[in-house]
């Protein structure tokens, strides 16, 4: 039944919520950005471990593959890893001349399992193996593992937050743009209730008013997503990849959401303290 | 039961404890129609509220059609209000609505489509001989034909009943004489009618019980009518 009567509080909400979900995207697009690093890097974690020099590695072998979680192996004998490291430190080579015998450990390499790619999964993998005939030591980034699960974790945990936080002010401030939108068609409503209007007939208008403000907000919000990323790729030296449309689509369905249900708070509070 | 409405010992009480209604029964007929007279702050708009479940009784029941509305759910509301109109004495009337448009409002809540509504808005027009005026705005109307539009709402719903509250409050005798004439020949048709006011003028001329109302308390129907027709005979 007409949106016209408090367009500027609309307008106001529409741009504030646009905010709102601005900076959340923003979030989004930066934690998008670091997950992808983390899991990067998740995604090389390896694992390698050291034979002692007398050992059966056909059977250390068929031990480790029975073990949870390693995907694959490839062995590195005692020759090739000599040879790694003699082509890893070229000028050094003289260091290695002083040696009466190869010192280098024969090892397997292993790929680790999507799901054990975490600093517990690498634990309980590296505590079976270790356990296993043959085997001298089991290595692994322990610390940069913890550290960059540390990392997720923290971002995770402000994710949250901040998607709350930003989440609650958008809300108020839809609330409020719709009570003022209720306030002003006060007298229309009293009618309508006054021939019997139900309850819903009188709420759709303004979950309507509320879902365009929502919708709107998180279109503006996600245009400036783009536009951002796309300035800070070509004036920093920084490159981040935009979020798959998936997310934006979510971001907005979330905006969405966000309109509708304060819409929804505000009439019910209004009809109830008028009906 | 051709009972309408039936009041039986509602009393209400408002907030710091005025009571508006004291122990008050009535019963008004099918196809009636009814004075409600009595000073202003007597309880006559409470009475009016009540029916149009506005407002809850404190004490007592209240029986619409039938219906005890008593502890009506508040999604039942909107039903039991298509079977009553309501008049007040200030019109409202949506001001940047033509007379059409406030109308149709009520139309379209019904749920009657863009053809019926036309239809239906003609007839209802021309009952209350506003037929002409359909694209004014109420503003660019004289206060009669404003409570006249008001009334033409008031029946768009086709409702049992009839609620005015003081309808001629805000007019001259000649266009109040005029709008009492309309709510008549509604009633004649079958609607029943509770019109609250203070015009005496109207309430002596009018062949029509008399409820009068004094501090919240029903006093004797047929005794006041009769002593007030009377006394009013008296004066001239």
């Amino acid at each position: 039944m007409g949106f016209g009567a408090s367009r500027g509080g609309s307008i106001s909400a529409v741009l504030i919520s646009a905010l709102a979900i601005l900076l959340m995207g923003i979030f989004l697009t930066i934690s998008f950005n670091i997950f992808k690093i983390v899991e990067e890097a998740q995604s090389e974690v390896q694992m390698e471990v050291f034979l002692e020099d007398d050992a059966d590695y056909n059977k250390v072998e068929v031990s480790i593959a029975r073990v949870n979680g390693v995907m694959d192996m490839f062995y590195v004998s005692k020759e090739q890893a000599e040879e790694e490291f003699r082509r890893a430190f070229k000028e050094d080579r003289g260091l290695l001349d002083v040696l009466d015998k190869n010192y280098f450990p024969a090892s397997f390499r292993l790929k680790i399992d999507y799901g054990y790619r975490s600093s517990k999964g690498m634990a309980e993998i590296a505590k079976s193996i270790s356990e296993i005939d043959g085997v001298e030591d089991v290595e692994y980034a322990k610390v940069w593992l913890e550290r960059l699960e540390r990392v997720a974790k923290i971002l995770r945990t402000t994710g949250i937050i901040t998607g709350v936080v930003f989440s609650v002010v958008a809300m108020v401030i839809i609330a409020g743009a719709i009570k003022l939108s209720i306030y002003a068609r006060k007298k229309k409503i009293a009618i309508m209730m006054l021939v019997g209007a139900s309850n819903s007939f009188i709420r759709s208008p303004f979950l309507i008013e509320g879902a365009l403000i929502g919708i709107v907000g998180g279109l503006f919000a996600c245009g400036a997503i783009y536009a951002i990323i796309f300035l800070v790729n070509k004036y920093t030296i920084i490159h981040p990849t935009s979020p798959p449309l998936e997310y934006m689509l979510a971001l907005i369905g979330f905006s969405f959401l966000i309109g509708v249900i304060s819409a929804q708070i505000s009439v019910s509070s209004f009809l109830r303290e008028d009906g | 039961m051709s009972d309408i409405v039936r009041f039986e010992n509602v009393t209400k009480i408002y907030e710091r404890g005025i009571v508006a209604l004291r122990d008050a029964s009535f019963a008004v007929s099918k196809g009636e129609m009814v004075f409600l007279t009595g000073p202003s702050g007597a309880g006559k708009t409470t009475i009016m509220r009540l029916i149009f479940a506005e407002i809850k009784p404190d004490y007592g029941r209240i029986f619409v059609a039938g219906e005890d509305i008593t502890n009506i759910k508040r999604h039942q509301i909107p039903y039991l209000r298509r079977h009553i109109g309501v008049v007040f004495q200030d019109f409202r009337l949506l001001n940047d609505r033509t007379v059409a448009e406030n109308l149709d409002i009520v139309l379209i809540i019904l749920g009657f489509n863009a053809r019926e509504r036309k239809k239906r808005l003609l007839d209802i027009l021309s009952r209350v001989g506003l037929a002409h005026r359909t694209n004014s705005y109420p503003r660019q109307l004289s206060g009669g034909e404003q409570q006249r539009v008001a009334i033409a709402r008031a029946l768009a719903t086709d409702p049992m009943i009839l609620l005015a509250d003081e309808p001629t409050g805000n007019l001259d005798p000649d266009t109040s004489w005029d709008i009492m004439q309309n709510l008549r020949q509604i009633n004649a048709r079958g609607t029943t009618m509770i019109i609250a006011t203070h015009n005496y003028e109207i309430v002596r001329k009018i062949e029509a019980r008399v409820m009068h109302i004094v501090d919240g308390v029903l006093v004797g129907e047929k005794e006041f009518s009769e002593s007030l027709k009377s006394a009013l005979f008296e004066k001239r």
